[in-house]
C-alpha cells in the first residue's frame, strides 16, 4: 500500500494516548512519552494537536478532571479518593482543576446529578429529560440484562464528534481490507470512551473494531471486559442512537436495580455491507456497563 | 441470501427504474415496461411491487407528481406546462392526482412551498435583507469554478431511504467492489440526489452511489452522470457540512452568478478517499451544481 508513513503516525499517536491514559493516578511525564514515540520533539506535537485537538499535557489535565468527575458520579466517592486517584497532588490542585474546567464545584455537580440524572448522558447540552410511564415502560420491555464475554477486538481510535465516527471506519476498513472487515463472521464493534455530556466533542473518543483472528500490523488490540451490561438493539439508524443512550441513561437506569459500571460502552453493528434490493438500515445493539446497586 | 437470481431480478427492475425517470413525461404501458424488464407482463407486476414496495402506477404517479412540486416551488411554468412535462394527460387529471396526494391544488401548493422556501431564507439567512456586500461575493466567486463536464458514464447502486442513513448504501458498495478498488488512487466517487426530503417523504428520497475507476471492470450496474456546465464548489467536509456549502453557493454565490440552475439532479464527487482513510481525516467533497447562463430570453 502506497503511502505507510501516516497510519505509523497515527498509530505512534494513539500508543502514546494509550500511555497517558494508563498513568491516570501516576500522571507520566510528557517529555518522557515524546522521547520513545520515535518521532522529533516538533513533530509529535505537530501530529498530536493535528489528531486530539489539544496538546498532549492539556489531554493530560483534561482527561484527569474529567475521569474525576465520573467516578465522582458513578460511585458518589469522596472528594479527596478521587482526587488522589485521578494523580491530582492535593485536594486544592484537584478543586483548581475542576473549577477551570466545569466552572462548577464538584458537590453541586454530584447533587445536580442525583437530582436531575443529566451528567451522565449523550446529550451535549446536558438536558433534563422527563420520563413517562410509556417510556419507561417500554425501556423496560426492550432492554435486556445480560452477562457478556470478553471480546478481542483490533481497532483504531478516532477523536472527535460522535458523528465523525465514519472516519474510523473508513480507516479501519482500508486497513484491514473489506474481505475482512466486511465478512459477515467478522464482529463490527464500535466504542464510545467518554461522554458528551462530560467531554466536549472534538476530544470525544471513539474505536472502531473488528473481532479478527488474522493480525492486521496497522491497527492496535484490546479485550472489552466482559460482566453485565443492559443490551438494547437499535434499529432506527446510526442519527437517533445517541438520543436512545441518553434516554437509557437518564429515564431506565435511575430507577432500575442497576447503576454504571466503569467500562466503556459499545455498540454491535449489523447489516454492514448488506446487499438487499433497500438497503437494510444498519443494525446497532448498544451494550451499556452496569452492575446492581446492591453490589 | 443473496443469489445470482435474486441479483438479475434486481438489475432487471431497477432498468425499469431509470426508464420511468428518464421518460417521466412520456405514456408508459405495462407491456412497454414489462418488456423492458424481460418480465412477462403478470410476473413484472408481482416482481416490480415486491421489490420496490410499491405498485408500478403507484410508483410513476409518486416521481410524477414529486416533480411537479419541484417545478412549482423553483421554476415560472404554469400549471398546464407542469402538467405535461410531468406526463399527465391533461391539467385537470394532473390537479385532481395532486389534491389526492397532497390534499391541496397545485396552485394553492406553489403559494405555500414559495412561501415557506421564502421564510427559510429569510430566517435563516436574512438573506433578502441583508445581501452580501461586492468583497464577499468576491470572496465566495474566487472558490467557485464553472466547469463543463462531458457525459460520464459509472456503475452505481442505489439507496432509498433517509439521506441520513445512507451510509449503509456507501459500505455496500464497498463490499460490492472490494476495498482495492474503493480506494483505489483513480477511483472517483459520485452522489447524486435524486429528492429534497420535505417535498418527498425522506422514506422515499433516492440516492445514487456511483464509482468511476479507470483500471478495474466492475460488475455493477451503469448511468450515465449527464454533462453540461456546473458550477464546481470543494470544500472539506470537516469545515463545512454539505448542507452548509450547498446553502452557501444557492444564497450567496447563485442569484448574483449570471447563471440560473438548470433541471438536472446536484452531484457531489469524492476524490482520494485513501488519503482520508489513512490519516482519518475529512473527506474533501466537490458539489456540482448543473447550471445555465441566463439570458434575456430566460
Amino acid at each position: 500500500m502506497p503511502n505507510e508513513q501516516k497510519p505509523d503516525q497515527h498509530r505512534i499517536i494513539t500508543e502514546s494516548m494509550l500511555l497517558i491514559e494508563r498513568g491516570i493516578r501516576h500522571p507520566i511525564n510528557i517529555d518522557s512519552v515524546i522521547e520513545n514515540s520515535t518521532l522529533s520533539n516538533a513533530d509529535y506535537l505537530k501530529f498530536f494537536t493535528q489528531y486530539a485537538h489539544e496538546s498532549p499535557e492539556e489531554f493530560q489535565t483534561r482527561l484527569r478532571t474529567e475521569r474525576a468527575l465520573l467516578l465522582l458520579l458513578i460511585h458518589a466517592a469522596t472528594i479527596d479518593t478521587v482526587s488522589k486517584q485521578c494523580g491530582f497532588q492535593s485536594h486544592h490542585d484537584f478543586i483548581e482543576s475542576f473549577l477551570k474546567r466545569f466552572h462548577q464545584d464538584p458537590v453541586e455537580m454530584m447533587e445536580q446529578q442525583n437530582q436531575h440524572h443529566n451528567l451522565i448522558s449523550f446529550n451535549a447540552d446536558n438536558t433534563i429529560l422527563t420520563a413517562t410511564e410509556q417510556t419507561i415502560s417500554s425501556l423496560n420491555d426492550e432492554i435486556q440484562i445480560k452477562e457478556c464475554a470478553p471480546l478481542a477486538i483490533q481497532y483504531l481510535r478516532h477523536i472527535g464528534p460522535y458523528n465523525e465516527a465514519y472516519k474510523a471506519w473508513l480507516g479501519l476498513i482500508y486497513r484491514a481490507g473489506t474481505k475482512y472487515a466486511l465478512n459477515p463472521n467478522v464482529s463490527k464493534i464500535g466504542l464510545s470512551l467518554d461522554f458528551p455530556s462530560i467531554t466536549q466533542a472534538p476530544h470525544l473518543r471513539y474505536e472502531a473494531g473488528l473481532s479478527l483472528e488474522k493480525t492486521i500490523p496497522t491497527l492496535l488490540s484490546k479485550s472489552i471486559a466482559g460482566g453485565l451490561y443492559a443490551i438494547y438493539e437499535h434499529t432506527a439508524g446510526p442519527a437517533s442512537v445517541d438520543a436512545k443512550i441518553s434516554e437509557i441513561l437518564q429515564l431506565w437506569l435511575p430507577g432500575s436495580a442497576y447503576r454504571l459500571r466503569d467500562e466503556p460502552l459499545y455498540y454491535r453493528y449489523s447489516n454492514f455491507g448488506s446487499t438487499a434490493f433497500k438497503m437494510k438500515q444498519i443494525g446497532i445493539t448498544i451494550h451499556i456497563p452496569i452492575t446492581k446497586k446492591s453490589d | 441470501m443473496e443469489t445470482n437470481k435474486v441479483r438479475a431480478y434486481r438489475r432487471r427492475i431497477k432498468k425499469v427504474l431509470r426508464h420511468i425517470e428518464e421518460n417521466i413525461q412520456q405514456d408508459m404501458s405495462l407491456a412497454e415496461l414489462a418488456q423492458i424488464s424481460c418480465f412477462s407482463e403478470y410476473h413484472f407486476h408481482r416482481v416490480f411491487k415486491s421489490l420496490v414496495g410499491e405498485t408500478l402506477k403507484e410508483y410513476i404517479r409518486r416521481v410524477r407528481l414529486e416533480k411537479a412540486s419541484h417545478m412549482l416551488a423553483y421554476s415560472e411554468l404554469n400549471i398546464a406546462d407542469i402538467a405535461h412535462r410531468c406526463g399527465f394527460n391533461s391539467h385537470e387529471n394532473f390537479i385532481r392526482a395532486f389534491k389526492r396526494q397532497f390534499g391541496h391544488n397545485p396552485n394553492q401548493a406553489r403559494s405555500t412551498l414559495r412561501t415557506a422556501i421564502d421564510d427559510f431564507l429569510q430566517q435563516s439567512h436574512s438573506a433578502l435583507d441583508n445581501p452580501i456586500n461586492d468583497t464577499q461575493y468576491q470572496k465566495i466567486k474566487d472558490t467557485v469554478t464553472i466547469k463543463t463536464l462531458d457525459n460520464l458514464t459509472v456503475s452505481y447502486m442505489r439507496f432509498i431511504g433517509a439521506y441520513d442513513n445512507a451510509n449503509a448504501l456507501w459500505l455496500t458498495l464497498m463490499a460490492e467492489v472490494g476495498s482495492e478498488v474503493f480506494f483505489d488512487p483513480t477511483t472517483t466517487l459520485y452522489a447524486i440526489t435524486h429528492d429534497i426530503p420535505g417535498i418527498t417523504a425522506e422514506a422515499k428520497c433516492r440516492l445514487d452511489a456511483c464509482i468511476h475507476t479507470e483500471k478495474h471492470p466492475l460488475n455493477l450496474q451503469q448511468r450515465i452522470i449527464k454533462g453540461g456546465l456546473f458550477a464546481a464548489y470543494t470544500f472539506t467536509v470537516a469545515h463545512d457540512s454539505i448542507e452548509t456549502a450547498l446553502d452557501m453557493l444557492v444564497k450567496d454565490w447563485l442569484p448574483y452568478s449570471g447563471y440560473a440552475p438548470r433541471d438536472e439532479p446536484i452531484h457531489y464527487a469524492v476524490r482520494n478517499l485513501q488519503d482520508s482513510a489513512l490519516s482519518l481525516g475529512a473527506p474533501t467533497v466537490e458539489i456540482f451544481i448543473p447550471i445555465a447562463p441566463i439570458t434575456e430570453d430566460s
